[in-house]
């Protein structure tokens, strides 16, 4: 097996994982286990999404950096939402800016540059 | 909405200004468009800034000047939920779709979604599973928006309901059928720059009201203390679940995606997700910021609380800007419902006079006029729609987007990337989004069941259709044909 071929089961693997992760959570929230359903689903949906950033077709390195980075960055501002929900203080929470920097302003740039650097080796 | 008094005469001069762009964009573009590659697929000629400013104005529905501010105003933090993921869905469809479709369009000359997915997974039965689900989704989100274009252009124009709804829909019909998808891009362009402006604009005045009040976070923080933490007034799993399915959901947007197969070559989509990041995330401004300062204003006294939460744009432009940038936000909110009226427009016709007969093994005659006439017909039919009842395309309106999302994420996102999936799976997934999304909806909308916060028809149907997909393909043979 060749590291693409690897690299693209890791991806196959990850968004497999998010879609039945996504699923337990869905059935949990329908079944009331309020605690429980929101940490499936975000760890869902970033296996999910991480998993779709490396299954593309030919999947090589930077492919998978990318999945793997994409992956923690969601887990942690889910983590961080999480937490920070549970203490509503009265003052605008710092995790609230936290969240919208982790999850607006880091993918937003550097996502675009890693793709444009995948097109330019492609 | 509420009444515009003094301020009618300004508004209807701007939104008269804006229609008469949109027209001059429509002959120029009808003189171009001589073929059905034309009229469906702008005859591949888009350039990076024509696809990225489009694909915004084409995302960006009313929804986003109207509902959008009143979902923050109502839900505090929660709703950015809705925004959040633009950033990652932005360079995902580019990462996972953009390059397959713009290679199955060059390939087997596809000019449609259902077409694209009839050449990968070899199967008719899936192009007309995909043609069914697009007409379906297109119809019931046209009626809706056709009917918000309506409710825009009676409040500001001061028309009755039908004729101001029938308006909207002959204007939007008129240079869709004239100019077909080229003229709706280059109006998209004029459509998405008047959302950026306004959107940018719109930001000076809610900063100074906030001065006005000595800050927005002070008063609302006194007032609600939930409402500025990371899920506002929602729930975890509800907000959460926002982001799942507008994240993810993107993915599934043929409306959007169908620009993918208009590109002139590969090199524009280099700088394809920064310039669309940037688009997208400069119009919705206006989504957050207008939300947050009607929260500020009522927690401060400055206005009384809003008795409809899709009152917080129109209430704020009448009170706390200048006419002119109240007549540009409005002319916005038209330009917006357009623009995706108009792609739906051409993705619906394209699916029925192209690809429901092709996948049934009876192409119709590949013409303009053929395409033009069901072009009409869906655009009469959704306004027949939206005339006939508000409780109809209130429910139509809540599965058009979500219909969509469930039928088609796996289908593409996954399927155009795993050369192991089946057209079995590709049928059963988007068979699954289907009748899961219709099932749920129509059983919560008629009260049949309750549903907790965040557990929505669409988000079940899409993680069911994605779950199906992924079994169905490890379960079935390779060689498997739907």
């Amino acid at each position: 097996m060749t590291g693409a071929e690897r690299r693209q089961r890791l991806g196959l693997a990850m968004t497999a994982a998010g879609a039945a992760l996504a699923a337990v959570a869905f059935v949990a929230a329908l079944l009331g286990a309020a605690t429980l359903a929101p940490w499936g689903l975000a760890g869902g949906i970033a296996l999910l999404t991480g998993g779709m950033f490396a299954l593309r077709a030919g999947a090589g390195r930077l492919e998978g950096r990318v999945a793997i980075g994409i992956t923690m960055l969601c887990l942690a501002a889910f983590a961080l939402a999480l937490t920070a929900s549970r203490d509503a203080s009265g003052r605008v929470p710092l995790a609230t800016w936290w969240i919208a920097a982790l999850l607006l302003g880091v993918p937003g740039v550097v996502l675009p540059l890693a793709w444009r650097r995948l097109m330019d080796r492609s | 909405m509420p009444g515009f008094g003094a301020m009618r005469p300004m508004l209807i001069g701007v939104m008269l200004a804006y229609l008469a762009v949109i027209a001059a964009v429509a002959v120029w573009a009808s003189r171009r468009t001589s073929t059905t590659s034309d009229y469906f697929a702008a005859g591949r000629r888009l350039g990076l800034w024509t696809l990225s400013i489009s694909s915004m104005a084409a995302t960006l529905s009313g929804f986003a000047f109207i509902g959008g501010p009143g979902l923050v105003y109502r839900l505090g933090m929660g709703a950015v939920w809705i925004v959040l993921p633009v950033t990652i869905t932005g360079t995902l469809s580019a990462w996972v779709l953009a390059e397959p479709l713009r290679r199955y369009a060059e390939t087997h000359g596809a000019v449609t979604i259902p077409g694209v997915l009839r050449a990968r997974y070899q199967s008719p039965v899936v192009q007309g599973v995909a043609a069914v689900a697009i007409a379906l989704a297109v119809i019931a989100y046209t009626a809706t928006n056709t009917l918000a274009l309506g409710l825009v252009l009676e409040a500001v124009l001061g028309l009755d309901r039908a004729p101001a709804l029938w308006l909207g829909a002959g204007i939007t019909l008129a240079y869709s059928v004239a100019g077909g998808i080229l003229a709706g891009v280059y109006a998209d362009m004029v459509q998405g720059a008047v959302m950026a402006v306004a959107s940018v604009l719109i930001c000076w005045w809610v900063w100074a009201a906030g001065e006005r009040v000595g800050g927005f976070g002070a008063a609302i923080g006194a007032a609600d203390a939930s409402w500025f933490t990371p899920f506002g007034t929602m729930s975890p799993f509800a907000a959460m679940s926002l982001f799942f399915v507008f994240g993810l959901g993107t993915l599934g947007q043929p409306h959007v995606l169908h620009k993918f197969l208009m590109v002139r070559d590969r090199a524009v989509l280099r700088w394809f997700p920064l310039v669309s990041n940037a688009a997208m995330l400069v119009s919705l401004l206006l989504f957050v910021a207008v939300g947050v300062a009607m929260r500020g204003l009522v927690a401060a006294g400055a206005e009384a609380p809003l008795s409809r939460p899709d009152d917080a744009t129109p209430i704020f432009l009448l009170h706390h800007t200048p006419r002119l940038v109240a007549g540009l936000v409005f002319a916005a909110t038209a330009a917006a419902i357009m623009s995706t009226v108009n792609s739906f427009l051409s993705v619906g016709a394209a699916a029925l006079s192209r690809d429901l007969p092709e996948a049934l093994g009876r192409p119709a005659p590949d013409t303009l006029t053929t395409a033009r006439l069901w072009t009409i017909g869906i655009a009469v039919v959704a306004a027949i729609v939206a005339a006939a009842s508000e409780a109809v395309v209130g429910f139509l309106g809540i599965f058009g987007w979500g219909l969509f999302a469930a039928a088609l994420v796996p289908a593409l996102a996954l399927g155009l990337n795993w050369p192991q999936a089946t057209a079995r799976a590709a049928a059963a997934s988007m068979l699954t989004g289907v009748l899961v999304t219709l099932a749920v909806e129509s059983a919560s909308w008629f009260k049949q069941v309750a549903l907790p916060p965040g557990v929505t028809g669409t988000a079940l149907a899409l993680v069911a259709s994605l779950c199906v997909f992924i079994g169905v393909t490890f379960t079935s043979p390779a060689s498997t044909h739907a």
